[in-house]
Order: C-alpha cells, then structure tokens, then sequence
C-alpha cells in the first residue's frame, strides 16, 4: 500500500466528542468520552474486553445513536455533526461487519460503491483487492475466503479509495497473519500521509503501537 | 438519477443473491407446492364442486402465506448476517428499500404468474376477464410487497421476527385483501357473467391506490427505521 498524496491540508479535518455516553437499560457503556483529535493523527482505544471501544467506534460512525453528548466531525470547514453525514465520511471495518458471502469480493466492492454513489471500474475492484494482497481472488465467492481473507476484504470495504477523512478501525489485525498486520500498519501510515484521522479500537500491543496517543476506556 | 442507479444497484444485489442463495425462492416454492397440493388433494377427497368464489379466496390466501413465508426476510436476514452494518454505512435508506421492494413484488409476481393459472385449472375455474384478473394480481402483490418489506424493516432488529411480522402485516393488508378478493372475483365471473371490466374497476382503483399510498409511506417513512440505532 503506497502512501499517497496529502488530501487534506494539517487541521482540516478534525474530530471531536464531547461528554459521549452510552447505556443500555441500566447498564452504563460509556461514560462521559470525550476527545479532541485533528487529522494526521492516529488514535487507539484501549481498554479490557466491554469497556465500550467497539460501542464508541459505532458512535463515532454514525451508526449507533449516543445516549447523550456530541459528535463532531469537520472536514475543511464543513461540519458532520448528524449521524448520516458522518456515515458518509467515514471508513470503517469491524468484527461485526460482514459483507456478502455470495457475492465475489469483487462485486462487494462494486455493489456498497455503487449504493454509494460512486462508480467502480472492474480494474480500481481489482486494485482495491490487490492493495490488501487478494489479488487474483476477486472473482471468489467470499464463502470461499478464509477468515483473515475476509478481514482483508474489509479493510479494502474501509479503505476504499482513499476518500474517507476519518478511518474506523476495530480490532484491525484479527485472524490476520504476520503480512496482513503489516498491511494494517501500512493502512494507517495512508491514512496518516494523507492528513486523514484514524481512530483504532484494539488490545492488541502491535496495533497500540500505531497509535500517536490512547484514550483508555473502562479505567 | 444516482437515486435510480443506486435502487438498482441494491435491487441486482438482490436478485444475484436470491439466485445463489435461493433461500426465499425455496421456500416460497415449496410452501405455494405444498398448498396446491394439499387443495389438489382436498378436491380429490371430497369429489364436490368448487365455485370461482371459493377459488378467489384460495388464490389470496396463497400469495398472503407465501409473501409472510418468503418476503419478511428481506430485512431480516441482513440483520442475522452482519451485512446491514455495511449497507447502513453505505446506502440510503429509501434505495435499499426501493430495491428490495422490486426484488420482493418481483418475486411474488412470479409466483402468482405460476401458482394461479396452476390453481383454478386444479378447481376447474374458468376466468370470465384475464385482463381484470391480471391487473388484481398485478396491483395486489405490489401492494403486499410494499408492506411486507416494510414490516420486515420494522421487525428485523426484534427479537420475535415471525410472529411480529404477521401481526403487522395482516391489519395494515385487510383493505387491500377485501379489494383483491372481490376483484377477483369479477374477473371470474361472480356476478359478472359478461366478463366485463366495469364490476371490477373500483377493485382496481382501491388496489391501485393502496400501492401508491403504501410505497409512497414506506419511502416517507423508513429513513427513521433505517437510520435508528
């Protein structure tokens, strides 16, 4: 993965949480994250097992609603604070998201462009898929992709073509061998080159690593 | 335009996984088999006559069940699979209604092209105006479509899916339900010996509306259902 140009200017893009928390019932997730950070920044959240990282990452992606506090993302100027336009800014690849088993890779990458509003030549699909070492295994029914395969495919799903200001990443580097957590890392350096902001859910000592600072949950 | 492409997009998604998958279309298929042939079987047993009536109410009661059985899982399933996660970040609510709607009324339209010709040669029911006959058939799978798929967007992050989706479903369909069922019964020729249009134009008009205020309040209405989390 080749770091490519800057795409935004040192402060243009910038996230900030204010007071965030989240509960369900009774049971308090979250409570009170806040966070400033500005792109070119690479955050890690850490934290023991259901201290919230996952539910905060959701959060901060538009696709889980706060029970109180404020997400704030901008992007040169214009601001995203309602869940829909983040959504539309954000990468993001999870454990729990999946993409279709009966579809090719390659087709996953053309359909969720397409949905979108992107147009995704068959060559850039196979380019995507090359860049998170699948290549020649986009024509493949994902039911027939290994597990790091299919974690592969969803950081190709993440990084889609370099366009999201925000990376979302959650738990990145599982069931990845030596060469895929290599390429996460190479992800992040992108994503940093390019003046984006990643955000990395992880308990993982190699993916803390990444990060220029920790927001420590559940502490 | 890009609103068309990306409906498309989610419809052609659809219908390819449908083909690999043919999860809904198995057991659409093998419910609308198994009811024909147990009607088949009833018929052999009991040796009596059987009036376009009995047959109207019959072909209803099959594309209901069989749209209950295949269609609510339009949602439902890309909630089981993890896949809405990916869709919710990407898609628009109302495109990926719109495209699995097609797919759904798509589905049903097939069925109801199959099962109803197979189910009133079985009664021995002569069709008195195919015209009418296919514009209900036509107007009513849209209209259970439209709400079925919707419902099956309300249900799909509850925990009982089945039993939810019917108890929605079947209120909001009455309407429509006593529209098709009298509209075919017109085209069968129940008081309509002539098999003219006119008996069953109202019928018509009902089914044609219900479809227009059915998909119109989906489309109105699912971005809050799609978006809350």
């Amino acid at each position: 993965m080749e770091p490519g140009n800057p795409r935004w200017k040192p402060g243009e893009v910038a996230l900030r949480l204010e007071g965030v928390r989240k509960s369900y019932g009774a049971r308090r997730v979250l409570a009170g994250i806040s966070l400033e950070a500005r792109g070119g920044e690479v955050v890690a959240v850490v934290g023991p097992n259901g201290s919230g990282k996952s539910t905060l990452v959701r959060i901060v992606a538009g696709l889980l609603r706060p029970s109180r506090g404020e997400v704030a993302l901008t992007v040169a100027g214009g601001g995203a604070r309602d869940a829909a336009a983040r959504r539309a800014r954000v990468g993001y690849a999870s454990p729990d998201l999946a993409l279709y088993s009966e579809l090719t890779g390659r087709e996953n990458l053309e359909f969720f462009a397409t949905v979108a509003g992107k147009r995704l030549s068959t060559e850039e699909a196979e380019r995507r898929l090359a860049a998170v070492g699948l290549a020649g295994r986009g024509n493949d029914p994902v039911s027939e992709y290994s597990s790091g395969m299919r974690q592969r495919l969803r950081l190709a799903f993440a990084r889609g073509g370099g366009e999201a200001p925000l990376l979302l990443l959650d738990e990145p580097s599982l069931a990845l061998d030596e060469r895929g957590v290599a390429l996460v890392g190479a992800l992040v350096d992108e994503q940093r080159a390019r003046g984006g902001l990643t955000l990395l859910a992880t308990n993982d000592p190699r993916e803390m690593a990444l990060g220029d600072r920790s927001i420590v949950l559940g502490s | 335009m890009s609103w068309v492409r990306e409906a498309f997009a989610v419809f052609e998604k659809e219908v390819r996984s449908e083909w690999r998958t043919r999860v809904a279309l198995s057991s659409v298929a093998l419910f609308a088999v198994g009811a024909l042939t147990l009607i088949g079987l009833a018929l052999y047993i009991g040796q009596g006559p059987t009036g376009p009536q009995t047959a109207a109410a019959l072909i209803w009661v099959l594309l209901f069940f069989t749209a209950a059985t295949g269609l609510g899982r339009a949602y439902v399933i890309e909630e089981e699979r993890g896949t809405a996660l990916a869709l919710r970040l990407t898609a628009r609510g109302t495109t990926v209604w719109a495209g699995k709607f097609a797919a759904n009324a798509l589905l049903l339209l097939l069925l109801a092209l199959m099962a109803t010709p197979a189910l009133l040669s079985l009664l021995k029911v002569k069709t008195a105006n195919p015209a009418l006959l296919a514009c209900v058939l036509m107007l009513g799978c849209v209209g259970i479509a439209a709400v079925f798929t919707m419902t099956s967007a309300l249900v799909a992050q509850a925990t009982a899916k089945g039993g939810l989706l019917a108890a929605l479903s079947f209120p909001m369909l009455v309407p429509l339900l006593v529209a098709a069922v009298h509209g075919t019964n017109a085209a069968l020729g129940v008081g309509n010996a002539a098999g003219a249009f006119a008996p069953g134009l109202g019928d018509v008009q009902v089914l044609a509306s219900y479809a227009v205020i059915a998909i119109t309040a989906s489309l109105m209405l699912i971005d809050f259902v799609w978006n809350e989390g």
